[in-house]
């Protein structure tokens, strides 16, 4: 089975905390990587990082993992409309969008919007 | 079910003949980049979805009105447009459904030109989905997958299950656990391992998504979706040749994730750029269920993006509330002059119904949806009587039986006795049809 679901811990979630993180709560949250960033993420499908919104963990995911903001957000700062994000399941643009709060162990998933039908 | 096989071929390796092959790359439709022909589905750079790409100048060296002709009676006469490399393809039957010119439809909805495209009967799961299916795993068994999967709302794991079951692959489907007993029966027979979500069709899309990062499986719908859609061509190409190699002036089509719909289009305009049909404008409209219309409410507000819904119809296997090809289904109908537009479930219910009395066709609740659609569209003076109109059935009846019942009345139940029958029959003439008692006459 060529897997490769293994929970790393990333370093971001020990050494590179956002500098805000240091003033603000932050909680560790589970992140589901897709294909096509996987090479951004040492061939990591799952990762764990700290924030408390959307907005915080494509901070933090970017300081874990050059150059990946850029793949989800387009030049203005927008997540790209091909790409969705879900928490625990649930499109985040049932909730508050970007600044849907993350709450300790929840898990974001990250989806190519082209999928299915 | 053995283990899947992680190994991906480069096409380089194929020992098919790829030199004959015309397609020659992936490209993404929003930015341009490609990539080699390989089992993925989006751009790398900007999640952009990636399309195949075609040597249209071979195409229009190579393949001509007879060579079609002399095809096989499948979809597979118009190989050269698809994004397969072998000489033998897996051919269950699949296409060249008939192309009916409806009278009694037509008379009842005052329609002078008006055609069904009838994949209520296409092989071997009487639905579209065989088309692309059909693509999606000769593709699959050249990229060198050994497993098969699918998200679905019912036809296309039917679809994918039997043609796996023919061609020897391993197979796993997830289904919504809520589908109608006929989609997950007619699933279950060729025995695939079916996972039955605990979620709308949306979730279970987003969880396929999920496994196809982690596991080395042919996704028919998410990682080989670039070659599975063009699937999808042939019943533009079907329409085309069956016409007697000419456009339609107008389509009707469900819309559910959109991709059927872009590429019912994309199949006329190949025909068109490689000059085997003379060009013309053909308008493109969509159809949806009102519990599900993420696109026609879209359409509506003027908007080229969608706001994704939660799914409430009885139309499951077009109720995606995220559909994926919305923009493209929304540039298409406006730049052709269409329309999208969406109907209740009780309206999609009468439209099973007049399909079935007026031309003999059992439709399920997508072609309802088509059906209930296109004489809205008559009723709003949208379609012109005199257009050579062309309407997509797409999916079977008995599979949905659970849509119509209470709806159809019951059969007069009766001794065996003439005396018993006469009196039947004049309470049938008497009577409406729901009126009359599933007891003894």
């Amino acid at each position: 089975m060529a897997t490769r679901a293994g929970l790393k811990f990333f370093p971001c979630s020990v050494f590179i905390y956002p500098v805000h993180s240091l003033f603000f709560s932050t909680m560790a949250v589970k992140v589901l990587i897709p294909t096509p960033l996987q090479k951004l993420t040492r061939d990591q499908a799952t990762l764990e990082c700290s924030a408390g919104s959307i907005n915080e963990l494509l901070e933090s995911l970017e300081q874990s993992c050059p150059g990946i903001k850029a793949r989800l957000c387009d030049e203005q700062g927008q997540l790209r409309r091909f790409v969705n994000f879900y928490v625990n399941n649930e499109d985040i643009r049932f909730l508050d969008g970007a600044d849907t709060a993350l709450q300790d162990g929840d898990e974001v998933s990250i989806i190519p919007a082209i999928a299915g039908g | 079910m053995t283990q899947p096989s992680p190994t991906i071929l480069s096409r380089d390796s194929l020992t098919t003949t790829a030199a004959t092959a015309t397609f020659r790359a992936l490209k993404c439709k929003e930015c341009g980049e490609e990539y080699e022909l390989k089992a993925a589905h989006v751009c790398e750079f900007c999640f952009g979805p990636l399309e195949v790409v075609y040597d249209l100048e071979a195409l229009r060296r190579t393949v001509s009105r007879s060579t079609i002709a002399a095809g096989p009676n499948s979809i597979w006469r118009y190989r050269a447009f698809l994004p397969v490399a072998t000489d033998t393809p897996i051919d269950v039957g699949t296409g060249m459904t008939p192309l009916l010119k409806s009278h009694r439809l037509a008379r009842r909805l005052g329609l002078q030109n008006l055609y069904i495209k009838n994949d209520a009967v296409n092989m071997p799961t009487l639905s579209f989905k065989d088309r692309v299916v059909s693509v999606a795993l000769t593709r699959a068994r050249e990229l060198g997958f050994t497993t098969v999967s699918c998200a679905s709302t019912g036809n296309l794991a039917n679809s994918t299950a039997a043609i796996a079951a023919h061609a020897g692959l391993d197979c796993c489907v997830f289904i919504p656990a809520d589908l109608e007993a006929g989609k997950v029966l007619g699933t279950l027979i060729y025995a695939p391992t079916v996972m039955a979500v605990q979620g709308n069709y949306d979730q279970v899309n987003r969880l396929c998504s999920e496994v196809a990062n982690t596991h080395g499986w042919g996704f028919v719908n998410i990682n080989l979706r670039p070659y599975y859609s063009e699937g999808s061509k042939t019943l533009g190409y079907e329409v085309v040749e069956q016409l007697g190699w000419e456009l339609p002036d107008h389509i009707v089509a469900p819309l559910a994730s959109g991709s059927l719909f872009t590429k019912i289009y994309k199949g006329f305009r190949e025909f068109v750029e490689v000059g085997l049909v003379e060009d013309k404008a053909v308008r493109c409209s969509g159809a949806q269920a009102e519990g599900c219309s993420p696109i026609a409410q879209a359409f509506k507000d003027g908007r080229d993006f969608i706001s994704p819904v939660k799914p409430n119809t009885i139309a499951k296997s077009i109720a995606i509330g995220n559909p994926a090809d919305a923009v493209y289904a929304l540039d298409i109908a406006r730049k052709t002059n269409g329309n999208i537009e969406s109907v209740t479930d009780a309206e999609i219910v009468d439209g099973i119904q007049l399909l079935a009395e007026t031309e003999g066709i059992f439709t399920e609740t997508a072609g309802g949806t088509t059906i209930a659609v296109l004489k809205k569209l008559v009723e709003a003076g949208k379609i012109n009587p005199d257009e050579k109109t062309v309407v997509y059935i797409t999916g079977n009846g008995l599979k949905t039986q659970e849509a119509v019942q209470g709806y159809v009345g019951e059969p007069l139940t009766i001794e065996p006795k003439l005396d018993a029958f006469e009196r039947a029959l004049e309470r049938s003439r008497t009577l409406d049809r729901l009126e009359w008692q599933p007891v003894l006459v």
